[in-house]
């Protein structure tokens, strides 16, 4: 367990850190992160500068397409990041309560990736599920077992007691006769039942913060808004912090109180869920929401798709990564600076030139 | 057209955003990735190497490797010095004059080294003539020694033959075995292999059971029981047409590891998009096979090639050392090693264990090729 | 099946494809000697009809059989039983699900299909030139430089470049291989188009480009569709009618603002309450969908809906509902659709 640090702000310099407003603070923060790969074909930058900030007890979601880095958001706070990939600059920031009532602030970008402590808050405080349920749950075990395995490493109970346990929690999560599941193996059940197993184990160590990257994206319709009431209905109850990646605008707009919005390694824009879908800042969310098809538009109208293609991670783009993109580009701005983070007085971030003249100091 | 041409215009793509790696066909990237592993490229070079040594078999070795020296039965390696007769170190090696007699108490031979008599190792030295890859006649040589004495970088064996050029002239078999046994082994796995994926049924059945009962077989007992079986070298049965069919025996067995995981892997392809498109598009059979399933097989193919000839090699080694694979007069390094067999022969002479040597180089170098090969490969593998 | 209202009459001379009792088992064996134990009844009968130039959407959740029901149609798997038949410019009425796979050959240019894996769906191992150009090939319609202008000619249409032919195709974003993709279907010019959900391994922002692709050549070249998707948003954008199936079997055919605004089958109901909508404000969800979906190869009795249905009564799990057309042009397989008064899409104020 490491001591009490001192926390460092970073930001913009010369200007104060707002952050988005949240009763209850925030959990944790994430700082100036840089996440490299370095491959054969080049350095991709997978996180190229990413700050934000997850609320307490609230959802916080991630939103972006193929390569804008939302998971490797993730695997950078659980420190899961392999080479040839690794955390370059900048930092986590846990804001972990202690029973007393205090906060402690522990630096996980500070931690070895394989240490004690560090092992510890994976799984205890910070639990993460993941997209294929199938992969990420032992075809070798049984899902009690597996459940069973967490609890015992964490907690201080016998067998029996984690096997109760168990059970209990499959029963949580809307798992049908969990007693009977408890003994089965992951291929004997459904994609949704293994991802509410999933949502057990995560649970069953009680993490203060709960990491979901693209939990239903795998899922049928019906199936995904199964899974998505558990998990506002468990958080409401628990009192967790969810992160809740993925790239369905709709499941956001459903399940999030909060929204960042990410293009090519970058924060575009940070905002509660309605203003976001309301009154969008960014050009690239603006993009965003009129491209998608949506239910219930009654007049066919022609979609408005985003010009150009996502640029691959080894590309080097001068000054804002969407610019070439953008209908709002201002050649001579864009294409020369990178916009450094605004926040608005209600609490909103956003980067872009249309706000503020702000640039991101040059690596 | 014109509305097509505009909606063409505002959403084709960007020459750069396509990545310039992709000109490059596969085969192109994988042999990028496989020059950059270290050990591969030790590997290649070693073994091309020791190709252009044995095919340069005759001119390199001093000695014909049937020539039988009574002088020198297990004589051991000529010693060699840069020390030259008026006493400085010089460029040019020195052999000594070297005798033999017989020691009447150990019966057995004695060579003595006459320390004075220093004898300069010429190149080019005319020497026993040779046919160079079959037709090129020639009697020089690279290296030897004038005058009556003859030359032992790595000794002789019980009959005083030369160690050195029986290496030499044995790798053309030990290491063309192997070839030539892999390329039997594709040829009929594959065929095997891709009939019984693609076409399953009745046909898989039968395959499958035919493959289940050969493998079934312990491996080198059936070899020997082959190798036994085939006739005596004689006017009608060349030592070269035993060569061959020994690799056919030899690659008799290895054949259905290949049609194995041939067969998983066209069963894998079969179900993948493209080869429905290609079905969509009214494709037969053969085409399919040919042009989509083959090439996507062709780099598997050529990995389990590479890793089974070591496992050829040694095979050959095996059977030549148990006396069932190559037979006087032709030599090869297990019929080398057939000599080595007796301890006390082997501590008194351990020259004799040098084809035991080139043996493990050439299975370790062919082992780093295909380990990297496959390394190179599978990223891209469907 | 002949003497229901939903038979097609051939007389209708702007029906393309008319589907009746498709039927795709798929056998389980078990044992030494692989005896049949059971099967998987992937499409358990289905029928339904495509009109020319229009886009009928099949959809369904994962194991309806829609993704199996496309490639059955273009007998690409081997139909257990039922009817294809199909429009041929040439050659008229014709039976896909009968033919020979030497009788298809002169159909097949005119049916063919667009993958959903853009990486799966193109050979690694090929040129674009080649992969476009394969239709042509085999069908020896055009070689030398004739085939390099017209695979020139098509790869403009769907909007890439004609210098990118002789690239492979991991040079391709996921967008772009679709629209390989899309070419190599165009390239013979055919009349039906199945489309297996094209979209929906694409970026968000992608998707829009290749769905107004997909409308614009649809345009352009007469082109009929046959959409298979998961996505109910973007099925009610590009299709003007839509079929919805449930374990085998479809449950619901209307137009598509009839299906969305007024859906008579519980299932549809439940499907559409269940979409995610782009809208923070629309967050309430009248209807809680239980359970899980029906396995294709153990299916409940009579309808296969009725465990999971809120209206179920003692009739639903005895009897086995047809699809019957209840108002015109809109077919249900409900004993009660006539009674029930379901919610459909209720529009917000971002629509």
């Amino acid at each position: 367990m490491s001591d009490q640090v001192s926390v460092k702000v970073a930001g913009p310099p010369g200007q104060a850190v707002k952050r988005p407003l949240s009763s209850k603070g925030t959990i944790l923060d994430v700082r100036g992160l840089h996440t490299y790969f370095f491959t054969d074909l080049g350095v991709a930058r997978a996180l190229n500068g990413v700050t934000y900030s997850i609320p307490r007890e609230k959802v916080l979601g991630v939103v972006g397409e193929s390569g804008c880095g939302k998971s490797v958001t993730a695997r950078s706070i659980m420190r899961l990041i392999q080479p040839p990939g690794r955390i370059v600059k900048g930092e986590v920031v846990l804001h972990r309560q202690n029973g007393a009532g205090s906060v402690e602030d522990v630096i996980l970008t500070d931690l070895g990736k394989h240490s004690v402590e560090m092992r510890h808050i994976r799984g205890a405080e910070i639990a993460m599920i993941f997209q294929e349920p199938m992969s990420s749950l032992n075809p070798m075990y049984t899902i009690g077992a597996q459940i069973m395995e967490a609890l015992l490493l964490h907690e201080d109970v016998d067998k029996a007691e984690a096997r109760d346990r168990a059970i209990i929690f499959l029963d949580r999560v809307g798992m049908p006769s969990p007693k009977v599941v408890v003994d089965q193996y992951p291929h004997q059940i459904s994609g949704g039942m293994r991802q509410r197993a999933m949502i057990a184990l995560a649970l069953s160590c009680a993490p203060s913060l709960l990491i979901a990257d693209e939990p239903t994206t795998a899922l049928d319709v019906t199936t995904e808004a199964q899974i998505l009431d558990l998990m506002r209905e468990l958080q409401h109850d628990i009192g967790m912090s969810i992160m809740f990646i993925t790239h369905d605008l709709g499941v956001i707009a459903q399940t999030a109180d909060e929204v960042v919005i990410m293009y090519l390694g970058r924060i575009a824009e940070q905002a509660p869920v309605d203003p976001l879908f309301y009154d969008p800042l960014h050009p690239y969310t603006r993009a965003l929401l009129h491209s998608i098809p949506r239910i219930g538009r009654k007049t066919k109208e022609r979609l408005q798709p985003i010009s150009g293609v996502v640029p691959n991670p080894y590309s080097r783009i001068s000054g804002c990564p969407f610019h070439p993109r953008c209908d709002s580009f201002m050649p001579g701005v864009c294409d020369v600076n990178v916009p450094g983070i605004t926040y608005t007085d209600d609490g909103r971030a956003v980067r872009c030139f249309l706000y503020s003249d702000r640039v991101e100091p040059n690596e | 057209m014109a509305e097509i041409s505009d909606q063409a215009v505002s959403t084709t793509v960007d020459a750069q955003e396509v990545s310039d790696v992709g000109e490059l066909p596969q085969s192109k990237l994988i042999w990028m990735r496989f020059r950059r592993n270290k050990l591969a490229v030790i590997g290649g070079i070693g073994l091309i190497l020791m190709y252009i040594v044995i095919a340069l078999g005759p001119f390199l070795a001093n000695n014909n490797y049937m020539y039988q020296n009574d002088d020198y039965i297990y004589g051991p390696p000529t010693p060699i010095t840069f020390i030259g007769p008026s006493g400085k170190l010089g460029l040019r090696p020195y052999t000594y004059k070297v005798s033999t007699r017989l020691d009447p108490e150990a019966f057995k031979f004695v060579f003595d080294i006459d320390l004075d008599t220093k004898i300069p190792i010429r190149f080019f030295v005319e020497g026993d003539s040779y046919k160079l890859f079959g037709f090129i006649n020639g009697s020089a040589h690279l290296f030897g020694v004038e005058g009556g004495q003859r030359f032992y970088p790595l000794g002789a064996d019980g009959l005083g033959r030369d160690v050195l050029s029986r290496l030499l002239t044995g790798g053309q078999v030990s290491l063309t075995v192997g070839l030539v046994g892999v390329a039997l082994t594709i040829v009929f796995g594959s065929v095997m292999g891709t009939v019984s994926g693609y076409f399953g049924g009745l046909a898989d059945d039968i395959i499958q059971r035919i493959v289940e009962l050969i493998m079934s077989f312990p491996t080198v007992p059936l070899w020997a029981a082959l190798a036994a079986a085939l006739p005596p070298i004689s006017g009608d049965f060349s030592a070269l047409d035993r060569y061959f069919l020994i690799t056919v025996i030899l690659s008799l067995v290895n054949w259905t590891g290949l049609s194995r995981q041939l067969r998983a892997k066209v069963m894998a392809y079969r179900e993948s998009d493209f080869v429905m498109a290609a079905l969509a598009a009214g494709a037969k059979d053969r085409r399919i096979i040919f042009t989509h399933m083959m090439p996507n097989a062709a780099s598997h193919i050529i990995v389990v090639a590479a890793l089974a000839i070591p496992g050829m090699i040694l095979g050959e080694t095996a059977l030549s050392f148990l006396g069932l694979g190559i037979l006087p007069p032709a030599v090869s390094w297990g019929s080398m090693l057939t000599d080595a067999q007796h301890v006390p022969v082997v501590i008194d002479h351990p020259w004799l264990m040098t084809p035991g040597i080139a043996v493990i180089l050439s299975v370790l170098f062919f082992s780093f090729l295909g380990d990297a090969l496959r390394d190179a490969a599978d990223p891209y593998s469907i | 099946m002949s003497s229901q209202k939903d038979s097609v009459d051939q007389s209708e001379n702007n029906v393309l494809l008319d589907v009746q009792g498709l039927k795709k088992h798929f056998p389980i064996r078990r044992g030494l000697f692989k005896r049949v134990v059971g099967h998987v009844k992937a499409v358990d009968g289905v029928n339904f009809f495509i009109r020319e130039g229009e886009t009928l959407g099949l959809v369904g959740e994962s194991g309806c059989g829609k993704t199996t029901a496309g490639r059955t149609i273009l007998h690409l798997l081997e139909p257990t039983a039922g009817t294809v038949r199909f429009k041929d410019p040439t050659q008229g009425w014709v039976d896909v699900a009968t033919k020979s796979r030497q009788e298809l050959q002169s159909i097949r240019p005119n049916m063919q299909i667009i993958f959903q894996d853009p990486f799966m769906s193109l050979n690694p191992r090929m040129t674009v030139k080649r992969i476009v150009a394969e239709p042509l090939i085999i069908n020896k319609v055009a070689e030398g430089q004739d085939l390099t202008d017209r695979v020139a000619e098509i790869l403009k249409v769907v909007g890439l470049r004609p210098e990118y032919m002789s690239r492979y195709p991991h040079a391709f974003s996921g967008g772009q291989r679709q629209r390989i993709g899309i070419a190599r279907a165009l390239t013979l010019y055919p009349k039906l188009i199945i489309c297996d959900e094209p979209v929906s391994a694409l970026d968000v922002s992608i998707q829009a480009q290749v769905l107004n692709l997909l409308e614009d050549l649809q345009g352009e070249f007469d082109l009929t569709y046959l959409f298979i998707a998961h996505d109910l948003s973007v099925v009610e954008h590009i299709c003007n009618r839509v079929a919805v199936m449930y374990v085998g079997k479809l449950v619901e055919v209307a137009s598509t603002e009839e299906l969305y605004y007024n859906p008579k089958h519980p299932y549809t109901e439940a499907l559409m309450a269940a979409v995610p909508k782009p809208d923070p404000r629309q967050r309430d969800r009248p209807i809680k969908l239980p359970g899980e979906v029906a396995s294709p190869v153990n299916p409940p009795s009579g309808c296969y809906f009725h465990p999971r249905c809120r209206y179920a009564k003692p009739l639903c799990s005895e009897k086995e509902p047809q699809l019957r057309e209840v108002e015109k042009d809109h077919w249900v397989s409900c004993h009660f659709a006539e009674e029930l008064s379901l919610r459909g899409v209720v529009a917000g104020p971002l629509e």
